[in-house]
Parts: structure tokens; sequence; C-alpha cells
């Protein structure tokens, strides 16, 4: 690539200013979503969380211990349920899901935004996502996938195992 | 006995199950029940320790058949591609067929060498065993990652079980000093007030 080439892709990339509708928004911001487990969650608003910090303090443990074991053991689970989405088997298919096609997506979001600002190209995104997401849920996924999938959560679950065992042995 | 620690474990562990797997074969409800039945005395840590355990094990297992299941697929898929000389995509093994040869089928063995040897232009492989090799090279990597996924559950049940040890074996191991402390102790008075 030239300089003047180079240079000229850095105007060209300035005046982009990515997507400017809801929809183009919403699309985009899912783009590096892959399992969420970076995301930060809070545990303690859930009931699940009140029922076992109750019943390990009933176990003998001081509120501090108990709150974080049960932070601990939500948080391993976090990463567990992760692992086993993986591999969990697709839904029944529903013969009328099955003939779905990426027209027939696309004619409907086009029906369906009508009017508004959306642009064609956010429409062809958003049509190619839903069946993507379509495709990944009616088809067993490989096992290479699978495993490479699998694999990329080891160091989530190094983390999350570790505080569990030192919230439980912790004095 | 056992059985009232399964129970008396079960009823505690059942409403508040955190492990959702949707295992058709029962092989982690098997594995559950073993350990829980080991308990001295449930609570409700040690039982959802017991189910992340059990969890791993089941893990553990899966993982080994899919590097099993890895391992045949690719062997067939070796031997299909040396009989077609790279031609076509027509698959006549399966795994299956290969589990049956490494179980000691000679015929279909033989009938795999005779077709690997009479196919013109075979440059991929000349018999059933170097077929496995080069199935066993072509994909190291995915049983690599397989390993690494078997070795991480290896991890995780060993810091599991000592956390259950803390919580269930330290209790007893310190109950069982106590008795004998006092037996010992008890011995002492009994030298001390002789004659």
């Amino acid at each position: 690539m030239t300089l003047k080439q180079a240079k000229a892709n850095r105007n060209n990339a300035k005046r982009s200013t990515g997507p400017r509708s809801m929809l183009g928004r919403a699309i985009s911001s899912q783009n590096s979503t892959k399992h969420g487990l970076n995301q930060a969650v809070d545990f303690e608003n859930g009931d699940r969380f009140d029922t076992l910090l109750k019943l390990v303090k009933d176990d003998g443990y001081s509120h501090d211990k108990a709150h974080s074991i049960v932070l601990a053991i939500l948080n391993h689970r976090r990463v567990m349920d992760v692992y086993c989405d993986i591999y969990a088997q697709p839904e029944e298919v529903d013969d009328s899901t099955q003939d779905i096609s990426l027209a027939s997506i696309r004619l409907g979001l086009r029906e369906m935004a009508e009017g508004s600002e959306v642009t064609a190209y956010e429409i062809q995104s958003m049509a190619r996502l839903i069946m993507r997401s379509h495709n990944e849920k009616h088809q067993v996924k490989s096992a290479s996938s699978c495993i490479a999938d699998c694999h990329k959560l080891i160091r989530y679950q190094r983390n999350a195992i570790s505080r569990l065992s030192k919230a439980i042995q912790s004095e | 006995m056992t059985e009232d620690k399964l129970k008396q474990s079960l009823a505690i562990l059942d409403p508040i199950r955190t492990v959702e797997l949707k295992d058709k074969t029962g092989n982690f409800e098997a594995i559950l029940q073993g350990l829980l039945s080991d308990l001295e005395k449930p609570n409700t840590l040690s039982v959802l320790l017991c189910e992340q355990i059990a969890e791993s094990i089941f893990w553990i297992r899966w993982h080994t058949e899919e590097k099993k299941s890895i391992h045949l697929e690719a062997t067939a898929e070796i031997i299909d591609e040396a009989k077609s000389n790279g031609f076509g995509d027509n698959r006549k093994y399966c795994a299956e067929d290969i589990k049956q040869v490494l179980l000691g089928d000679e015929t279909l063995k033989n009938k795999i060498n005779d077709e690997l040897k009479s196919a013109a232009f075979n440059t991929t492989a000349i018999s059933f065993d170097s077929c496995r090799a080069k199935a066993f090279l072509s994909y190291a990597k995915e049983i690599k990652i397989v390993d690494d996924l078997i070795q991480r559950q290896v991890l995780n049940i060993r810091h599991l079980q000592k956390s259950l040890n803390a919580i269930d074996m330290n209790p007893r191991i310190i109950k069982r000093m106590d008795l004998d402390l006092k037996h010992a102790e008890r011995d002492l008075n009994a030298l001390e007030h002789d004659p």
C-alpha cells in the first residue's frame, strides 16, 4: 500500500461514524459478545443468592464467610453453565421455523423498518445475525468446534475455582 | 446407613441444585449419588461441593469419550481419503467401523488393507495402522485441546476435594483427636491415682 493510499484510507475512515440508527447500534453492540464472562454480574440481587446465603449461614458460618462462599459458588456456576451450554443439544426443530431463509428474514425486516432511517446494509446485517443465531440453535455443533469453545473458558474456570477454594478454606 | 445418608443429602440438595446438565445417560446422577452417600455429615456446602465434583467427573468422562471419537472419526476419514485418491467425497467407513477393527475384527481390517493397497494413486497411507498414525498426527491439535480440558477438570476436582476435606473431613479428624486426647487424659489420671 502506498503512502497516498494509506492517507486516503485514514481520511475515509474519519468520515465513518459507525452505525447511526438504534437497530444498527444494537447489531454492532453484539459484535464481540462471545460468552459474556468478562462482564460484571451482580449476584447479590437474586433469589438464589439469598437462599444459599441463608442455608450456608444456618450451617454455622459467619455472615462474611457465607457471603464470600456463596458469591464464589455462583461465580463458578456462571462459568460452568457457559461450559454446559456449549454442548447443549439443540431443541427439537419446529417445522414452521425450518424453512426460514435469509431472503425471508430480510423481507420481514424491510417491512418492519419502512419509514425509519434504517439502511439496507443494516437490514442485511440484522438478517445475517438472525440467520446465524437460528442456525446455531438448530444445528449440532461439531466436536472440534465445541472443544475449541471450551478451551477458551479454561482461564475463567481457573480463576473461579481458586476463588471458591480460597473462600472455603480461609480462616 | 449409606442409603439414609444419601436420602438426607438429596433432601438438602434437591431444592438448591446448581448443576443443570442435560445428561440423558444418567451418568451424572450416578456419580453424584455415589459421592453424596460417602458424606459423613451432609450440609448445604458439602452437598454443593459434591455436586460440583460430580460435574467435573462427568466432564472428564465426556472428554475422554470425545477424544476417542475424534481419533476414530479421523482414522475413518483418512482411510476414505486414501481409497478415493482425493477424488469425490464418498464416505464409506465411519468411527464405528474403526472401533470394530480395534476391538479385533480382523476380517474388516484385512478388507480395509486390501482396499488401500489396490487403490490406484494412493499416496496417503497403505495400511490401516498407518492411517491411524496419520489420523493421530492430523488431529494432534484437537487431541491436545481435549487433554487440556481434562487436565483442567482434574485440577478443579483437586481444589473442590481440598475444600470438601476442610469442611467434612477435618471436623472428623478433630473429633477423633479429641477422643484420643480424652482417652490419654483418662489413662494419665488413672496412673496418677494408682497407689
